[in-house]
């Protein structure tokens, strides 16, 4: 074969991709950042220059600063349920059962994460619906009436509210991730630490949680990008309300591009957006290699 | 010969992207031979109107085989939202619904709207068979942009019945508003019914409360752009006037949506709720005799005390139509007083076509609101289209969560002025 | 397994078997709630909230598929395939071309590719809007497709050159001396042994495409093209008071997807899997 025949060959079969990756892809983080520094709304607008002024408006606005803080709550509180809850499940489930019932049950909390998010979503209007909703009707039916209230209408609920919905669909998802991992530990190991007079605690935490270290990676990677990109819960939900207590980066920047005629704002807000996911990534990738060592 | 075989893969693989989007189909649905298209987008994919206009449709397209409309339906802010966006573009919409006000000024300034003069002033049957006081929201600078399909009004629709088992009197003052509250409270029933999860219920409140406290020189001035402070303390008077209003409405407001509120009200769960004039057509099934009450005077309140708030709504042609002639027939259907009968009768709105709604079959009391608006010396916009969009949402948002007691009234009115000076740097 | 438990131990796990029901309940009874409530009137719904419909409103489906659900439906299916047979046909001609070439000039291709991975969808809303609208896509099915396409490539690549990498030469010199060009060598080698990783590279793009929301709302706004995500939310504002019907529509975008995971509940497990662990 000819070298140049060969290489261009080869040039045609990963061009497709490269063309798609670039233009798609890549293109897109170059933009935001050009578009950053101008002012523009959807239409047929033209592109006022304004130099830095989004970028600062970053640094200002007080609801960059409740969005972000809820980002990071959500990242918290998926990381305890998702990474830490749905392992401890694994465990119980690979472990504690029989290959049947924990099948079952692992497909059966898997389903919701299977259904689309806006079924869910629209599905958890229902129930945390304020009058005669599943959950308030719940709470009565225990005696708890005074617990009842507008769980996505309540500034102190709203956000645990749309946060619980998260965790309802993806612990499942988690959760299957986890028990493939940990059904390829051996169980001699287990059998090993039991005669050495290990309790099931402390095999959970000498065993299973090294063994299935690569999968508590990948879930921590998944779980934590997808704390700081969600928007589909927040906005069918609440739409970042009451007020902006709901509000996180995606649908912040959502509304400024195409509600609040902001394009270059929001442009700016989804640099801060790639930055932030940029970094964590980076800095769970370093820390998980230097552990591997 | 080896060249070749990769090109037609790569092909091939461009191929199979094509190949689905042949059975997607585009966006231009298909029309017959000599057909001509036009796209209609309206904001009610809801029930009656969507059927409504359903029908219009099919009615226009019966009278007219070489005109298809193909029509598209979005829900009130998704519809503010994506006009914005294709406005002005290639793809607008040839015939769109609009607000008066800052929906319809910002459209007009984008250079989105055809300019309706030229064709007026060769139809003048068509401009005089509008009331003029609905014809001029619909102007900007002069120039006549779009033609108006119902006329508005907001007023306090109250229980007639409850009213008189309680001996109660309208209320034409503040005082005695607060007086038949108390009184209802007292008897154990939640006297205002309110939703306020859909933030415009909150616009339509404090725009009238607005209108009642500022002197009519400065609530003017505020609504230019370029101009427009919100320093004066009206304002933080008039949040707490709807602080006040808001200790006799139900507690779960902010969780329920203003058709769920206007279900509860029509159920009798609440004698007073504050609703549109063309809501009228949705109380079929209430029990109980009902009429309505404007918003009363505010003592202290420098605005005119009588001033109806309410604003037409209509329809406009894109600048980029390709059809222009066919646009201009459709609309000139649909506005035509046999539709302005029909419309007032099957959907409750009052048709803005003169006499329209006098020769249609509703009722009563829709005839005396229709009246009422004609009669009005001057009427109060609503709020969300009042101003630029970015201080509607920091009013309505902060406002939303003064109701919850998450913020103060200065609090709100000090979010409204950042967001106006944020809007004076851009103009 | 494990689950070899004597009694004694049985019983001391009772707790851990109740929450695990609990957390079951938890999960089911809201689906299960969902498809009750689809046959009952919207007054119903919310005044008996437990109780099995009075009346069993089957008519409910009747109207949610003709308001539009089958229109979502179909349209979910359509962008899902073409989107899902794009990105492994790219991808393994990508990976093939990989495996093929100096493996300096593979390196940055794979790390063009992997950084695909740090990139997510949200991040490029406003340039993709910009670009689709300048290339005319806005409203098409393209609007969705290219862009699902070019955001799950990197870990079809990344999966399936895995898999091409383990291929050994031998397999490829005999087929090339028995005639075959490089892409006869793709088609009668690679492929067939890669079935299983093109299978969950399948699998992973298409559940992204089937739940993707952002794009499916902000690009496409006709109704008519619109997929499930996004039409259900045009479909909720449409009914505003009927909830049953609304209820009905949510289960019959959701059976199906269902269903098909039931059967194929291997290869979701597979492909999940998989997957992650390469990622």
């Amino acid at each position: 074969m000819k070298p140049l025949t060969r290489t261009f060959g080869n040039a045609l079969y990963v061009l497709p991709a490269l063309a798609l990756l670039g233009l798609f892809v890549y293109y897109p983080l170059i933009a935001n950042i050009v578009y950053g520094f101008f002012s523009f709304s959807a239409g047929a607008g033209e592109m006022k220059p304004v130099g830095a002024d989004n970028f600062l408006r970053l640094l200002d606005d007080p609801i960059i600063k409740t969005a972000l803080t809820n980002n990071l709550i959500y990242a918290i509180v998926s990381i305890i349920c998702q990474v830490g809850g749905a392992l401890v499940v694994a465990a119980w489930l690979t472990r504690l059962l029989g290959p049947r019932m924990g099948g079952i049950l692992r497909s059966v909390y898997f389903l919701p994460a299977v259904i689309s998010m806006t079924v869910i979503a629209l599905l958890f209007t229902f129930v945390y619906n304020s009058r005669g909703g599943l959950l308030n009707e719940l709470l009565a039916l225990i005696g708890l009436e005074h617990l009842q209230t507008a769980w996505l209408a309540d500034v102190d609920t709203a956000l645990g509210s749309v946060i619980a919905v998260s965790q309802w669909q993806s612990i499942g998802y988690v959760c299957m991730l986890y028990v493939v991992a940990l059904q390829q530990i051996p169980e001699e190991y287990y059998e090993a630490a039991s005669l050495d007079g290990a309790g099931r605690i402390r095999q959970f935490f000498s065993i299973t949680v090294p063994q299935a270290k690569e999968m508590i990676f990948v879930a921590m990677i998944l779980t934590v990008s997808g704390a700081f990109t969600v928007f589909n819960e927040p906005y069918i939900l609440t739409k970042g309300g009451p007020g902006n207590t709901t509000q996180v980066l995606a649908t912040y920047m959502y509304n400024q591009g195409f509600f609040q005629n902001q394009m270059g704002y929001a442009s700016a807000i989804a640099s801060l957006i790639f930055l932030i996911t940029l970094v964590l990534s980076l800095v769970q990738m370093l820390s998980f290699r230097s552990g591997k060592d | 010969m080896r060249t070749t075989a990769r090109i037609a893969t790569a092909a091939i693989a461009v191929g199979a992207l094509i190949v689905p989007l042949a059975a997607c189909g585009s966006s231009e649905p298909e029309a017959a031979d000599g057909q001509v298209t036009i796209d209609f987008f309206h904001r009610w994919p809801n029930e009656p109107k969507n059927a409504y206009f359903a029908d219009l449709v099919s009615r226009f397209e019966e009278e007219n085989p070489d005109i298809k409309v193909n029509v598209e339906s979005v829900l009130n802010d998704a519809y503010k939202d994506k006009v914005k966006v294709v406005a002005g573009s290639a793809n607008a919409p040839d015939v769109m619904f609009s607000w008066s006000g800052s929906f319809l000024e910002e459209l007009a300034k984008g250079d989105a709207l055809m300019d309706l003069g030229p064709w007026l002033a060769e139809n003048p049957e068509l401009t005089e068979s509008f009331y003029e006081s609905q014809l001029e929201p619909f102007a900007v600078d002069g120039v006549q942009y779009g033609l108006p399909i119902g006329m508005h009004s907001k007023l306090f629709f109250y229980n007639v019945d409850v009213f008189d088992e309680l001996g109660l009197e309208v209320p034409t003052t503040w005082d005695e508003f607060i007086d038949v509250l108390d009184e209802l409270q007292g008897e154990g029933l939640t006297p205002i019914e309110y939703g306020a999860q859909d933030q415009w219920t909150i616009a339509h409140y404090v725009g009238t409360l607005n209108q009642r406290m500022l002197d009519p020189e400065v609530f003017l001035a505020d609504q230019d752009p370029a101009k427009g402070e919100f320093t004066d303390p009206g304002y933080v008077e008039a949040l707490e006037r709807f602080q006040e209003l808001s200790a006799y409405m139900n507690d779960d407001m902010a969780a329920v949506t203003h058709e769920i509120a206007r279900n509860a009200w029509i159920a009798g769960e609440a004698p007073i709720m504050y609703m549109q004039s063309s809501e009228v057509g949705y109380f079929g099934d209430a029990q109980f005799e009902y009429a309505t009450f404007n918003m009363p005077s505010v003592d202290g309140g420098k605005g005119d005390p009588g001033q109806l708030t309410g604003a037409p709504e209509g329809f406009v042609i894109s600048k980029t139509t390709e059809h222009p002639e066919e646009a201009q027939r459709f609309v000139e259907f649909m506005l035509n007083e046999a539709n302005g009968v029909k419309y007032s009768e099957e959907t409750g709105e009052l048709s803005a076509v003169q006499g329209a709604v006098d020769k249609a079959d509703v009722p009563e009391i829709s005839k005396e609101l229709a009246q009422g608006i004609v009669d009005a010396s001057a009427m109060t916009t609503w709020l969300d289209n009042a101003y630029d969009p970015q201080i509607v949402q920091a009013y309505l948002t902060e406002t939303q969560l003064m109701l919850g007691g998450q913020q103060t009234p200065e609090g709100v009115m000090k979010a409204v002025q950042d967001a106006a000076a944020r809007v004076r740097d851009a103009s | 397994m494990s689950a070899h438990l004597r009694p004694l131990e049985r019983i001391r796990q009772v707790p851990v078997y109740a929450l695990l029901l609990i957390y079951a309940v938890v999960i089911a009874y809201p689906l299960l709630w969902m498809v009750i409530s689809s046959f009952k009137s919207s007054s119903e719904i919310f005044a008996d909230p437990w109780g099995l419909p009075s009346i069993w409103l089957v008519q409910n489906y009747a109207q949610a598929w003709d308001k539009g659900i089958s229109e979502y439906f179909l349209n979910s299916v359509i962008v899902t395939i073409a989107s899902t047979a794009a990105t492994v046909l790219i991808a393994a001609l990508c990976a093939y071309g990989m495996v093929r070439m100096s493996s300096r000039v593979a390196d940055v291709v794979l790390i063009v590719a992997m950084g695909g991975l740090v990139v997510a969808p949200q991040v490029s809303l406003i340039p993709l809007y910009r670009l689709l609208d300048g290339m005319g896509l806005l409203n098409t099915s393209w609007a969705m497709i290219l862009p699902y396409v070019a955001f799950r490539l990197p870990m079809a690549i990344l999966l399936i050159r895995s898999v091409f990498l383990g291929i050994p030469k031998e397999l490829v010199d005999a087929a090339t001396i028995d005639g075959c060009r490089s892409t006869g060598v793709l088609r009668h080698v690679y492929l067939p042994l890669s079935k299983s990783v093109l299978t969950t590279s399948a699998v992973l793009t298409g559940y992204f495409a089937w739940n993707e929301f952002l794009f499916a709302i902000v690009f496409i706004d006709q109704d008519s093209l619109r997929t499930i995500p996004a039409g259900l939310m045009s479909f909720r504002d449409a009914l505003s008071t009927e909830w049953g019907v609304l209820l009905a529509g949510l289960t019959i975008a959701a059976l199906p997807i269902v269903v098909v995971f039931i059967a194929l509940q291997k290869y979701f497990v597979a492909g999940v899997a998989a997957g992650s662990v390469k990622g």
